[in-house]
Order: structure tokens, then C-alpha cells, then sequence
């Protein structure tokens, strides 16, 4: 190379075999078969994720949470899963939390903190414990004790009613009157030997007399009345003596069954509290639980006339089904009665009732109700004390998640909310259950795009999620790494339960590494593909009746994949071979060159060759990109194409003007173009187009260039090259085609066999340019040429013809320019020579 | 207790001496429950129902007194009363029964009948119910005025013996648990034999009614040659002194529904003993 440069414009040598592609020796591979290979113990490539990590579940500060960026693929996920889960293991398992009943404001359901593991033996113990006054409750109140006790109630009550009746109507009767009920009331009425005196016979009593039965008769009815205002005073103070019974007979039903809860729970004031709550509330409403009791005991007869025993004993039935019982029930929200650590939970649908909790409701006639059974909880519930993954991209697709994530995270508790309470959009009454501390690490996984994003819009993510790791997409190719790489391919055929893979199929997947990573001096760490890779070489390894993978298996699982997806290749490669689309491969033509461009399908990507042609001619000192002019060229390849005329103007008119009017134009191109790695290229065509030298087609071209006229490295140089192979090769290779490539593109060439093959063999070449003049030297056959000591270049080559034809052009500016008659220059204001 | 479950083996001394049973309610009456009884016993013996809604015409010759007025519960106050307020009264109420009366019978699949009668209460019933095998006399629905005009052995005294009747107490329990009062005469054995038709064997409370244990021994012989099959579940007990109270406690005692005494039991001549048992609060049936 070094030569070649100092040669100032000397075509470059092609580059030998060994540089197109850097093989993997199987000796390389520490192991025989992956079967007989150590499992890998530690995170391959992420170093510097891995410290991130660490740092980020080690630090126990407010809004150290964890970004986990880089390509999909990386293994971000695993990596997390597995370090929170070691460390996990590490930690005590966190508390257990219920919601219960508030007996105070039911629509504010509370929240008991419990010690690990203890949440489900609650449950059941109040299970047990409805199920328990399910039978206690009805046979205490049907106890002898209780029913002689509100008979005596009852009865005492009929008594001084009865001696009430019994005394108004003995007072009637000594005056002749009868007390009557009717179906709309009591009355009094005259009587004659205990029959009703009709009004004829009353008429003909003495006036006196009648005026008596009358007087009597009302001062009956205000004695009577007189009475009857006691009656209620009576009846309050019978109920009141009949719940203050009640209270006490159930009061000694259930005393005994809760206490037996409350020893189980001495050590938990909370629920010591709650249960004294719900004994409170049971002697309070002993009797509704009574009747609904006899209620499903008589389907909802109600008992009333039913068969004898309403008070029967078919009591043992499940609490569910009774809305009143319902009360005592206990919602556990996290139970880790089983864990071992503390909880590490990947919340794979983040919408917000599974991140934060729900409400739900059932149906009821035709209403939605709810309490505090339905409140459900969520991921943070679940990974309170712990850690929580969530895939960053799902999370900001849901509606309303991120911003209750960053709320919860800012309080510090979890409270539930329904959707349309957070959008203040339904006015009816739910539930505002008391909300649950929050102690937990959220990890999101997600790309640098969002992460960025997230940094430049987001005010409130940096100071919740303060730690970026961030995975790398490739990691260092040594002999190290390369043999940690080869235990990992070992690790990842374990785990997936695949066939074992030889040295020589391990060293195979490593070269297919270095592909992927588009670098000899890197491997990448997509490991979902390497696994795809090892997947679908284990299924070809088992239809070929492989015990043992081998290189032959990977390399087909590798054509296969490729063979799947290049559909459309094979489109463009037939259009190009039969001529439909215009690329020589042979001959050689002024101010045309062929570009190569890379297509991207999908996960697939392949070179394909363009024609690039140039046109020049007088003008105002201007290179039209033809695609820029009618929207197919992208902003860098404009930019590519302005410096050419830096370039242009730099190198040849320092001291005239560049009286240039050149079109550049990918021919038969009819989507976007953008990138500039064909500025190497359409400078190579303005350059002959200029200096009218034709330009070898058996070449093709890709690099950028710089307004020094250095050649610079493009992407997709691989895909490049073997594109345009397959093209030479379908339409046969002379041994004089070749493709001219960046120099500092030379370190990421892993070029196919049959590429490698055909340059070893003289049939095909790649050439390393630096320099433009190497390049079209090249092309033209043509030395480029270097100012000598009197500012001119040598006669003949390339710059000099270039160089000519501009100072020929500049003066037809300027003879153009005088020849007006108004003395204006070219159109657009075209210099003047001076 | 439904017809499918009625005894088979029951005496053949009593086959269907029950074809008809009345139903006898007055405006007063808590007709859901008489309603209930009447129901029970008119499928527990397969006989037809005919309700009967006797208005009394005592209240019409109260109300045409110009003086007289009515106490309204509801708002506490003595209102204007007339023959008119009494009619349109028992015209809702005798519509509401015949509705409840209806759909209960159709319910239990029985023959039933709907009449409206008027006169004074017991007597318009009985008279009614002349061809009627079994009457069922309701009670006051209101526990205030319960003791006003409830169906009263007392009152009824001699007359009421001519036939079968219930008398249904306002809020008697519901449990079917029956106490049969049993002195070996025929009408303690008739009254048996209908007793084991309308409650299983283990509902059933036989009260031999002997001064000692020999003669007992004869009774619940006796009893159980009656009760054939199903005296086994039966419960025996004795009572040395045949007192209404002592009848009235032993039912309290076990949680009896309703006593079961012979139409010739001696008690029911006795005015005390009458009396006493008007006051009991589980209900009496008197069979003939």
C-alpha cells in the first residue's frame, strides 16, 4: 500500500486471499464437542454492562434504577434475569400483604403488611372461621338458652300489651262498649250481650243513654290512645333488649373461634386489630348472617313457613356464594410463602392493571360492582422487594403505564387506580384501597434510540433511572475471547438441549460471529442469532443422521437461512443478468462507473451494482445530483456529492473559477439513495467524464471520499463485494474484474469461500484504495498524476486532462461572458475571468 | 311434608275421611300462615281446599254508627269510619286472599275453591263449612290485637267439636313437630292415625295420657298397633295427669308445631282447660 501511495497515483495490487477473510482455526477451539466443554460461568463481551449492573443492585439509593440498552439480540434480557436472580437468591424474601375489609369505609380497603409467608394462613384461617359461624351462629340462637331468654323478652312485652287490651276492654265492657279490629284499625263500638248494637236498636236507647255510650265511647278511644303511644316505646326498648341480647349470644358464639385466630396472630398487631374489627362487626350483624343462612338453607324462601329445623345444619358450604360473609374474607396480594429469595419478576405485558393492579367489578342486575375481594394485584405488587424487568418499548405502548410507573416510583407506594379514575373520566364510586409501600430495583430493557429519547424528553427519567448499562453489539476477537465465545456456543447448546456441535462447527459459528459483526478483529454478541445459527445447524445435523453437529451443518443451516431470504436478490441478480438492468462488467466507458449499494430486506441484506454515470459541461461551477434534484437522495448523499465540487474546485481551479456543470445520476434507480459511499465513485465518473479517459467496467467501486481526495470506509462491504461477484460470476469471470474497496475497510472483510476461492484463484480481485488518484489509476489505466515543481501535472495523465478541460472551460466562461452585449456572465451569475 | 312423601301404610281406620278441607279467615286473620297450614294439610291428606273469607257483619253494624271511628295505625289518629271504608276493606282484602289462596293451591297442584261469606265470624264459617271434613280457623295476623277475635276453643266450646278444626295462632312456630294427646279412646286413636298421616315418624310425639306405667305400657301398645310401620322414630312419653298445662308445656318442651287431641278428649269439655289452650302458641287441631 505504502508503495502504491508513494507511487502518487499507482494502481494498487490486489489484496491476497488471507485478507478477504479471517478463518478460525478449529485447533483454536478448546474442546473436542461441546458436550466435553466447561460451562461457561461468566457474561461474554458485556464487561462493561456487566460492572453497570452490579453497580445498579448493589447501590440501595432512591432512583437507582437500571436501563439496560443495545441491539436486540445482545442478550440483555438473560444477563439481567440471571444477575437479579443471583443476587435475588441472596435476599430475604419480602413481606406478604392482604387487603381487607375497612368496617369503617368500605370503599377504603386496608392494607395489612404481614411477615413472609403468613398471608395464606390468614386467609384460610378466616375461611375457617366463617365457615365455623356458618354453623356456631344460628345453633347459638337456637339454643335453649337464647330462645327461653327472648321469650321471656317477647313475652313480657305481650304481657303489658295484652294487660293494656285486657284493661281497656274490661273498662268498655263495664260500659257497655267492645273494643273491634278491623282490617283498617281498631274501633269501639256499642254492645248489647256481647253483640254489636245496631244503629236502629241504638236509637231507640234513652237520649241519656246514648249521649253516655258516646261520651264513653270517646273517652275510650282516648284512653286507648293514650296506650297506643306507649306501644312504641315499648317496641324500641323490647328491640333494644332483644339486640342487646343478640350481642351477647353472639358475642359468646364467636368469641372463642376468633380468639383462636388472634393467638395465631399475636405477633401481628395489624391483624390483632382487624380481627377485633370483625368480631365487632359480627355481633353486630349476627342476625343478617342468621337469615342468610336460612336463606340458602330454604333457597331463598327465607324460612318462612318452611319445612321444620330452619335452623338446620347444612352449614358447611363455601363462603363465596355469600355476599355477607364476603366481608371477612382476606385478598392476599403477595404471598411469598414459597419463595426462597427475593422475587424477580419480568412483566411481560405492561399495560397499567397488570403493572400497578386493577379493580375489577362483576355484574350484578345490571350494575358494576366491586369491594375489596376484587382488587387484583400487580407487577409491583408481585416484585415489591425485589426487582422488576419490563421491555422499556411494550412499557411507553401503553397507555398510562409509564406515567403510573414514574408516579409509583416518585411516592414510593403502589395505589391502585382505575383507568377511568386516572382520566377523571367516570364520577361513580370505587374503591381507593390503602396503598402498599413500594421498595423495589425496576430494570427496563430497551435500545439506545429510546434511551435517548427517553433522556432528551422525559424531565423526570433521569432521576428515576439514574443507571445505564448499555450492551455492546460486538466484543474484541482474541484468542480469549474466541475460546469464552466457543464455551458460550457449548453453554447455549446445553441450555437449549441441542445436539453437540464438533470444534470444527464451533469454529465455523465463530467465523459466522465475525460476519455478523462485519469485522475480522470482532465477534458479535447478537447471541440470538448465534443461537438461531446452532438451532437450525442441530435440526440439519438430525436430518443428515448427525450424532454431532459438524462445520458442514453450520455451514448449511447458514446457506439455508440465506437462501430463505434472498428471494428478491435473486430478483435484482436475474434483472442485471439479463441485461433487463444495465451494468457492465467488461469493457470500458467514459464517465461511467459501477457503484455498489447495499439492500437491506428485512433481516437480510445484499450488495447490488448500479450504473453511475457523469455528464459535464459549461456552466456556473455546480455538480447536480440528479436524485437529490427529484427526492430520491438522501441528506448524506448530497453531502457526498457537494464535496465533490470542494473537491474538484480545490484540486484544479484554486485561481479560476470551475466553469462546471456536471449531473451525477444512479441509473435505473427508482427508490432512495442515501449514504455517501458512492462519492468515491461518482468522482471517478465526473473524472473521466472530464478527462474523456474511459473507465475499466470490469471494476466495481464503493468508498467515500473527503475533499482531500482520501478514500474512506463504507458499511457493508461484505455484502458489497460478494453482490457484485454473483453478478461477474453469472455473466462470467474474465480474471480482470474486481471491486476497489476502502483501504480501512480491509480489517472487516469475512468474504464468502467461493469469493476467497476466486481472488485466490486470479479470477477475481479486491483492491484496497486510499487515494482517489490510486482509484483511477486504476480504473482508467491511466497514472493519476502529482503537480511536479512548476504547479503542473505530468502531461498525459489523468489530473492533467481534468485539469485542461477545466482552464477550457473556464475560458469559454469567459469568452461567453464578453460576447454579451450587456457584458452578464453565465446564467446564475457565472464568474468572470479576471 | 309433600304428597309424594306421605306415609303409604297409614291405618286403613282412617283411608279418606279427609276429602275437604276449609279454610276459614276472617279480616283479621294472618292468612299467609293459616294459608300455609291449610295448604300442608289439604296435600298431606289429598282433599281439596275451599277458602272461605268470612266478613264480619258486626263491624258493618259498627261502622253505621255515626260516633263511631277507627283508630289508624299508621298515623297514630282516630278517622271517620263508615259502612262504605268497611266494605271496600274487606272487598282488597278478599282479593288479596284469593290471589294468595290461588297461587298456592295451583302451586301444589290442588282442587281449590274461593267463597265470600258474611256474618259473625266463627259462626258464618262453621255453618259454612257444614260438609267440610276439616276446618282451618285463622288468628289475628296482628300480635297487638291477638287476643281480640282469635279462633277460641272457649268461644267455640261444643259446637266445634262436631267437626275436625285447626286453630292456627297468630306467629306459631313453624316446625312440624306434632304432640298427639292419647288416651286410647277413639277419637285419641283417630286423631293418631291423622296425626302419623301429616308428620314422619321421627316428627311425631305420642303423649300417653295414663296414671302409671302399667297403663301406659297398654297406651303406647296401643298406639304403636295404630301407627303400624312407622312407630318406629315415634316418640313415647308419658303424662300421669292429663292437664292442658301439662300438655302445653310438654309441647313447648319439645318445640311442637301443633297439639293433637281426639274431638272426645275430656279436656275440651273443660272451659279452663279450653282456655288454657287458647293461650298455648302452638296450634291445636281437634280431630272428629
Amino acid at each position: 500500500m505504502a508503495e502504491q501511495s508513494e507511487a502518487a497515483g499507482g494502481a494498487p495490487e490486489p489484496l491476497p486471499g488471507g485478507a478477504l477473510r479471517r478463518v478460525c482455526d478449529p485447533a483454536t477451539i478448546p474442546f473436542e464437542t461441546t458436550k466435553e466443554a466447561e460451562p461457561l460461568d461468566h457474561v461474554v463481551g458485556q464487561d462493561r454492562a456487566v460492572e453497570a449492573v452490579e453497580f445498579g443492585i448493589g447501590i440501595r439509593r432512591e432512583g437507582y434504577n437500571l436501563f439496560a440498552l443495545g441491539p436486540p439480540g445482545t442478550g440483555k434480557h438473560t444477563l439481567i434475569r440471571d444477575y437479579l436472580t443471583r443476587a435475588a437468591a441472596t435476599e430475604a424474601p419480602p413481606s406478604d400483604y392482604v387487603y381487607v375489609n375497612n368496617f369503617d369505609d368500605p370503599q377504603k380497603p386496608r392494607a395489612i403488611e404481614l411477615p413472609t409467608g403468613r398471608a395464606m394462613p390468614l386467609r384460610e384461617a378466616l375461611e375457617q372461621l366463617v365457615r365455623e359461624l356458618r354453623t356456631a351462629l344460628p345453633a347459638a340462637f337456637e339454643g335453649d338458652e337464647y330462645v327461653s331468654r327472648r321469650q321471656m323478652l317477647e313475652g313480657e312485652f305481650k304481657r303489658r300489651q295484652e294487660e293494656m287490651f285486657e284493661a281497656i276492654q274490661a273498662h268498655a265492657k263495664e260500659k257497655g262498649v267492645a273494643l273491634m279490629r278491623t282490617p283498617v284499625g281498631l274501633m269501639f263500638a256499642p254492645v248489647r250481650d256481647g253483640e254489636v248494637l245496631e244503629p236502629k236498636e241504638f236509637d231507640k236507647l234513652p237520649e241519656a243513654e246514648q249521649e253516655r255510650l258516646k261520651a264513653d265511647i270517646e273517652e275510650l278511644q282516648k284512653e286507648l290512645q293514650k296506650s297506643m303511644e306507649q306501644m312504641p316505646a315499648w317496641g324500641k326498648e323490647l328491640a333494644e333488649k332483644l339486640r342487646e341480647l343478640n350481642r351477647e349470644v353472639t358475642k359468646f358464639a364467636v368469641g372463642h373461634l376468633i380468639q383462636t385466630v388472634r393467638e395465631a396472630f399475636t405477633d401481628v398487631p395489624a391483624v390483632v386489630d382487624y380481627l377485633d374489627r370483625v368480631e365487632a362487626d359480627i355481633v353486630d350483624n349476627a342476625f343478617d348472617f342468621i337469615r342468610s343462612v336460612m336463606a340458602q338453607e330454604t333457597g331463598g324462601a327465607g324460612g318462612a313457613g318452611g319445612a321444620g329445623g330452619a335452623m338446620g345444619r347444612r352449614a358447611a358450604e363455601s363462603p363465596d356464594d355469600d355476599a355477607l360473609f364476603r366481608r371477612y374474607r382476606v385478598n392476599v396480594m403477595v404471598d411469598n410463602r414459597e419463595a426462597e429469595g427475593a422475587p424477580v419478576v419480568y412483566e411481560d405485558h405492561p399495560v397499567l392493571g397488570n403493572l400497578i393492579g386493577r379493580i375489577e367489578h362483576t355484574a350484578q342486575f345490571g350494575a358494576l360492582v366491586t369491594d375489596f375481594n376484587l382488587v387484583k394485584p400487580g407487577a409491583l405488587h408481585k416484585a415489591n422487594g425485589g426487582y422488576l424487568i419490563i421491555d422499556a418499548r411494550r412499557l411507553l405502548m401503553q397507555p398510562l403505564s409509564w406515567e403510573e410507573l414514574k408516579r409509583t416510583l416518585r411516592a414510593g407506594e403502589i395505589r391502585i387506580e382505575s383507568v377511568g379514575q386516572l382520566l377523571s373520566v367516570v364520577s361513580t364510586v370505587s374503591l381507593d384501597p390503602e396503598p402498599i409501600p413500594l421498595d423495589l430495583k425496576i430494570v427496563l430493557v430497551g435500545d439506545r434510540q429510546l434511551y435517548m429519547l427517553l433522556c432528551a424528553l422525559d424531565p423526570d427519567f433521569g432521576g428515576l433511572f439514574k443507571v445505564q448499562a448499555e450492551f455492546q453489539h460486538v466484543m474484541p476477537r482474541t484468542d480469549e475471547t474466541v475460546g469464552d465465545y466457543s464455551r458460550l456456543i457449548a453453554t447455549l447448546a446445553a441450555r437449549h438441549e441441542l445436539r453437540a456441535f464438533d470444534r470444527g462447527a464451533v469454529a465455523r459459528i465463530v467465523e459466522y460471529g465475525q460476519r455478523l459483526a462485519d469485522d475480522i478483529e470482532r465477534l458479535s454478541t447478537s447471541f440470538r442469532d448465534i443461537l438461531d445459527i446452532l438451532r437450525e445447524a442441530d435440526y440439519w445435523a438430525g436430518k443428515n443422521g448427525n450424532g454431532t453437529a459438524t462445520a458442514t451443518d453450520v455451514q448449511r443451516a447458514i446457506d439455508a437461512k440465506i437462501h430463505r431470504a434472498d428471494y428478491v436478490r435473486e430478483l435484482v441478480h436475474e434483472q442485471i443478468t439479463r441485461g433487463v438492468m444495465l451494468i457492465d462488467v467488461e469493457g470500458s466507458e467514459v464517465g461511467q462507473v459501477n457503484a455498489l449499494s447495499v439492500l437491506q430486506l428485512g433481516n437480510f441484506s445484499f450488495g447490488k451494482p448500479s450504473r453511475i454515470t457523469a455528464r459535464v459541461r459549461l456552466g456556473k461551477g455546480e455538480v447536480v445530483d440528479i436524485e437529490r434534484q427529484v427526492e430520491l437522495g438522501g441528506a448524506l448523499h448530497s453531502k457526498g456529492v457537494l464535496i465533490l465540487s470542494s473537491f474538484l474546485g480545490a484540486r484544479y481551479c484554486q485561481d479560476r473559477p470551475l466553469a462546471l456543470s456536471a449531473s451525477l445520476v444512479f441509473e435505473q434507480s427508482y427508490g432512495g439513495v442515501d449514504g455517501d459511499s458512492a462519492s468515491s465513485t461518482e468522482l471517478y465518473a465526473l473524472l473521466s467524464a472530464l478527462s474523456g479517459l474511459p473507465i475499466d467496467q470490469s471494476f466495481a467501486v464503493t468508498g467515500s471520499v473527503n475533499q482531500l481526495g482520501e478514500v474512506q470506509a463504507i458499511g457493508g462491504v461484505n455484502q458489497k463485494i460478494e453482490g457484485y461477484f454473483d453478478i461477474c460470476s453469472a455473466k462470467g469471470l474474465t480474471g480482470r474484474q474486481g471491486v476497489m474497496i476502502p483501504a480501512t475497510n480491509v480489517k472487516h472483510l469475512m468474504l464468502r469461500h467461493d469469493v476467497v476461492e476466486a481472488c485466490e484463484a486470479g479470477r477475481f480481485a479486491i483492491y484496497p484504495i486510499e487515494t482517489i488518484d490510486q482509484g483511477i489509476a486504476l480504473l482508467t489505466g491511466t497514472p493519476a498524476g502529482e503537480r511536479g515543481a512548476d504547479g503542473a501535472f505530468p502531461e498525459g495523465s489523468v489530473n492533467a486532462r481534468v485539469e485542461a478541460q477545466l482552464v477550457e472551460f473556464a475560458k469559454k466562461a469567459r469568452a461567453f461572458a464578453r460576447a454579451k452585449p450587456d457584458g452578464a456572465g453565465l446564467p446564475d451569475g457565472g464568474e468572470n475571468e479576471t | 311434608m309433600s304428597p309424594a312423601e306421605a306415609p303409604s301404610n297409614v291405618p286403613s281406620s282412617f283411608p279418606s275421611s279427609f276429602r275437604r278441607v276449609v279454610l276459614a279467615l276472617d279480616p283479621g286473620a294472618d292468612y299467609r300462615t293459616a294459608l300455609t297450614e291449610a295448604i300442608h294439610l289439604a296435600t298431606a291428606l289429598h282433599a281439596e281446599l275451599n277458602a272461605l273469607f268470612v266478613e264480619d257483619e258486626s263491624l258493618f253494624d259498627a261502622a253505621r254508627h255515626s260516633f263511631v271511628r277507627r283508630y289508624a295505625p299508621m298515623s297514630a289518629r282516630w278517622e271517620p269510619f263508615g259502612e262504605h271504608e268497611v266494605e271496600t276493606a274487606f272487598k282488597d282484602l278478599a282479593n288479596r286472599v284469593r290471589a294468595a289462596v290461588a297461587e298456592a293451591a295451583t302451586r301444589d297442584r290442588l282442587a281449590w275453591s274461593f267463597n265470600v261469606v258474611r256474618g259473625e265470624v266463627e259462626k258464618a264459617a262453621l255453618a259454612a263449612a257444614r260438609d267440610a271434613d276439616l276446618i282451618v280457623l285463622g288468628a289475628g295476623q296482628d300480635a297487638l290485637l291477638a287476643g281480640l277475635r282469635s279462633p277460641s276453643l272457649a268461644r267455640l266450646g261444643k259446637q266445634a267439636r262436631e267437626r275436625s278444626v285447626l286453630y292456627v295462632r297468630p306467629r306459631a312456630p313453624v316446625a312440624r313437630l306434632l304432640v298427639v294427646a292419647y288416651d286410647g279412646a277413639p277419637g285419641a286413636d283417630h286423631a293418631l292415625a291423622v296425626a302419623a298421616r301429616l308428620a314422619s315418624p321421627s316428627e311425631l310425639t305420642v303423649a300417653l295420657i295414663a296414671p302409671d306405667d302399667k297403663a301406659a305400657a297398654k297406651l303406647e301398645k296401643q298406639a304403636k298397633a295404630i301407627l303400624g310401620d312407622r312407630r318406629a322414630g315415634a316418640a313415647f312419653i308419658t303424662l300421669p295427669k292429663a292437664s292442658a298445662a301439662e300438655l302445653c308445656g310438654l309441647s313447648a318442651r319439645v318445640g311442637a308445631g301443633a297439639l293433637v287431641f281426639g274431638a272426645d278428649n275430656p279436656l275440651l269439655g273443660k272451659a279452663a282447660a279450653r282456655k288454657r289452650l287458647d293461650e298455648t302458641t302452638c296450634r291445636v287441631l281437634v280431630v272428629r
